[in-house]
């Protein structure tokens, strides 16, 4: 009797346990309501931001969507108003002034010396919410454009797409191309080795990356069985290294976004508030 | 009768905690054992070296406004 005693003790204790083994879940899940939303895009464009060229290729990115956005908007209200004399535009022409009142953020954020996991939540931030103010200036927009408006505004944004961002478009290429030649170098230091021609190539952007995977493999098989041993465990160290920042990198995002957007906004609303002072003084 | 009973609480105590070793088990998956390269090839080799390089054309993804 005395035994059964215990052991009724014993799955009562593991009865009121069990609520408490699943309570963790259950709070992430709360915590991960209230939580910026990050998209499997923005963690694969954040991979390449541990190192000052993969930081700058991301920003100067988003610095070129944002341009290339604020010019089309500026086509398609110049379209509205001109078809459209009815048309309310003024909600989103605040839109389109918010989103580029972003754009001298980021080139500030550019020019500055910022660690990786920093720059990354900043550009998870500063994307959100050109994206919210795109969402939101279409919304606005949609319900005056019809297909012949959008026939018209398509026409307009061909060239312009071409020459305003011609040097943006180069930068990034330089800095992508930087970047490439950086990382390669890297590679050929872990295998031991170097390959300086290969590595100018890259930065010069004339060679295919068929090559440079071509390089990598030529390298390997120059190895002897023992440094290939070595190199692949210093592959797997890196590779858990990089794991581990890129999880670091994404946690920093999550606890900083929802902050950083506040910030952002505010940043936003001073600069056009300024921008509106000094045009009228 | 009591060695029945007993061992009737027994075998359930048994199932019970049979289930939560299982559950354990399923909770403490290595999670990056998935991620981590068997490095074994040169294949993997050249593609690890490679996982880093960017190509040209990559962009980031972002709603259009139009």
């Amino acid at each position: 009797m005395k035994a059964i005693k215990i052991a009724g003790i014993i799955m009562m204790i593991l009865l009121i346990g069990l609520p408490f083994a699943f309570a963790d879940d259950a709070n992430t899940d709360k915590e991960d309501q209230n939580a910026v939303v990050i998209t499997p895009a923005d963690e694969n464009e954040v991979q390449i931001m541990k190192t000052p060229y993969g930081a700058e290729v991301r920003l100067l990115q988003l610095e070129r969507k944002i341009t290339l956005n604020v010019l089309r908007g500026e086509e398609v209200i110049r379209v509205i108003e001109k078809n459209h004399s009815d048309a309310n535009t003024k909600k989103a022409k605040e839109y389109l002034g918010e989103l580029e009142a972003l754009l001298p953020e980021i080139k500030q954020l550019l020019g500055e010396d910022i660690n990786a996991n920093e720059a990354a939540s900043k550009f998870v931030s500063y994307k959100a919410e050109a994206n919210s103010l795109i969402r939101s200036f279409r919304t606005e927009t949609r319900q005056y454009l019809d297909s012949n408006d959008r026939r018209e505004i398509q026409d307009a944004i061909k060239n312009l797409d071409k020459n305003e961002l011609k040097a943006l478009n180069e930068e990034i290429k330089n800095t992508i191309r930087n970047h490439n030649a950086e990382r390669a170098q890297k590679a050929f230091q872990i295998m031991g080795t170097e390959n300086e021609e290969i590595v100018e190539q890259i930065r010069d952007g004339n060679v295919t990356m068929k090559e440079i995977k071509d390089s990598f493999k030529e390298a390997y098989q120059g190895m002897t069985p023992e440094q290939k041993q070595e190199v692949g465990a210093k592959i797997k160290q890196e590779t858990a290294k990089k794991i581990i920042a890129s999880k670091e990198i994404i946690q920093q995002i999550r606890t900083e976004a929802r902050e950083q957007i506040q910030t952002i906004r505010e940043q936003v609303r001073n600069q056009i508030r300024e921008t509106r002072g000094g045009n009228t003084e | 009768m009591n060695t029945k009973q007993i061992t009737v609480i027994l075998i359930t105590l048994l199932a019970i905690s049979a289930l939560f070793g299982c559950t354990q088990e399923t909770n403490n998956t290595n999670p990056q054992g998935s991620n981590q390269a068997q490095v074994s090839s040169p294949d993997e080799i050249t593609q690890n070296a490679t996982n880093d390089i960017i190509d040209e054309t990559n962009d980031i993804q972002m709603e259009e406004i139009i």
